[in-house]
């Protein structure tokens, strides 16, 4: 049981916090075609199966925070719901999307199961509220910038409110400019007040606008930081997967080709039961 | 110039009123939605003087434009291109705000977003570890390559973190000469402060 007595339940059958099954919410960084959702959900939903790990479709309908202002950023909240919705039925997994307005959280929630807030907002009290008030679980990812007792306040924010479906998700901290490293501790503090936890594996290897205009990234790191989040303990893992990261349109150098994520699903469920605290 | 972040009514008589309804912070148990607060609030905004709103929604950047003469966008904000837009869209002098964890250049990639507006750039510090902000000259002379007025939010630079393990000398007053002082240096300005400043300091400020 999770703080405030939330027993970690998502939808369809999957909860979070199961020691012996650990939960993944993976997809393409961008809902760039319904096509691409689903050929990267059925992937993973049957490793996932064959690895007897939990499994969350993610993808984003829209990419609102560009480094440079003419870039990609998605289907949009209306074609992008329809998407969702589709892939949810097809596959039927629950689906997890990111909002960045007020006003997304209540349409997102007709399809979608998780809410994500992303890191930059992960304070933004109006759309926190606006989210909960859906009553669809909520995964907080904590700021780059933002220290984790301070997310651990957004959630008990949130607990305050009657709130209990919470997650926090920890996707790396700022190390200078265009830099960010993965302070393990984090997955032990965040884990205090007892909320759920979980690792973006992805994200944490940003190289936030080293890219002349766009971010680029450690994708090679990303298995030994895994291998070292599971070893810390946690109750998920998040990562964003592509048929063809190099032509993604978004975080093309962090984003995983399937060899890469089915190795870290792999691993992920012959250690999760060794090493989860 | 001083930019002065209100809650009711400004403390300083010679500060540009910013109002800040907190919204974007979970740093109070209120629950009601920001828009409707806006909307509520603005309406008791003095009118005696040019004042400006932190907005954090587009909806917000609707509800203030046509009333107040400043836009102020935070830190966390100054990517999302929504509200870059919608403020691009109004008739206001937009305050963007530098995020703590965003590098000088990507803040000067995202200015072609506000295009057509008088732009003031404010540096708000650099993210330092979970307890702190250092103020980076190297950021201030980029920010004035940009063509932009620039200034400093020194409350944000001197803003206690709740971190646990923060040592206890980093956030001092006795650091504002020095903050100011290296601002000014560089081609600052004008200055952010919330009350928590001491108005001597200001003082110096406009010598």
């Amino acid at each position: 049981m999770f703080a405030a007595n939330w027993d970690g339940n998502i939808a369809l059958g999957v909860s979070i916090g199961n020691k012996n099954k650990l939960t993944v919410m993976s997809g393409p960084c961008m809902l760039e075609s319904l096509e691409l959702g689903l050929k990267v959900g059925t992937f993973l939903k049957e490793k996932c199966a064959a690895a007897n790990l939990q499994y969350i479709f993610k993808s984003s309908f829209d990419k609102a925070n560009r480094t440079s202002h003419n870039t990609a950023r998605g289907p949009g909240l209306e074609k992008g719901l329809e998407h969702l919705a589709e892939i949810r039925k097809t596959l039927n997994v629950p689906v997890l999307t990111d909002i960045h307005t007020p006003h997304q959280a209540k349409k997102a929630a007709t399809v979608c199961d998780i809410l994500q807030i992303p890191a930059f907002l992960c304070e933004q009290r109006e759309l926190l509220i606006a989210a909960a008030e859906t009553g669809k679980t909520i995964q907080i990812k904590k700021g780059q910038h933002t220290g984790p007792e301070d997310v651990v306040k957004v959630a008990e924010f949130l607990n305050h409110l009657g709130y209990n479906k919470v997650i926090l998700c920890e996707r790396g901290t700022t190390f200078g400019y265009n830099n960010l490293v993965v302070d393990f501790r984090n997955l032990i503090e965040m884990k205090k007040k007892n909320h759920a936890v979980v690792f973006d594996a992805t994200h944490a290897v940003q190289l936030p606008g080293a890219g002349a205009g766009v971010s680029s990234g450690l994708r090679h790191m990303i298995p030994a930081l895994t291998r070292a989040a599971i070893a810390v303990g946690i109750d998920g893992l998040f990562m964003e997967v592509h048929e063809n990261p190099d032509k993604a349109l978004s975080d093309a150098a962090t984003q995983l080709p399937f060899s890469t994520a089915e190795e870290i699903i792999s691993f992920a469920s012959k250690y999760q039961k060794n090493c989860y605290s | 110039m001083l930019f002065e972040l209100v809650n009711q009514s400004e403390k300083y008589s010679h500060s540009i009123p910013i109002y800040n309804l907190g919204q974007w912070q979970v740093k109070s148990n209120s629950c009601s939605a920001s828009v409707d607060l806006l909307a509520t609030q603005i309406k008791t905004f003095s009118k005696s003087k040019p004042f400006g709103v932190v907005v954090t929604t587009p909806e917000e950047v609707m509800v203030a434009k046509s009333i107040a003469s400043y836009l102020y966008i935070p830190g966390e904000m100054c990517r999302q291109a929504d509200v870059l837009t919608a403020a691009k869209n109004s008739s206001c002098t937009i305050l963007l705000e530098r995020g703590a964890f965003l590098s000088p250049q990507d803040l000067l990639l995202a200015l072609p977003k506000l295009e057509g507006r008088e732009i003031l750039l404010v540096d708000a510090g650099t993210f330092m570890g979970y307890s702190d902000r250092v103020l980076d000259p190297r950021v201030l002379s980029l920010l004035k390559t940009s063509g932009h007025k620039f200034g400093i939010n020194l409350s944000a630079l001197l803003n206690k973190s709740s971190y646990e393990h923060a040592p206890s000398w980093i956030k001092n007053d006795d650091f504002i000469p020095a903050l100011m002082s290296t601002a000014k240096a560089l081609g600052a300005t004008f200055l952010v402060v919330d009350e928590n400043i001491n108005e001597v300091h200001l003082k110096n400020w406009n010598q």
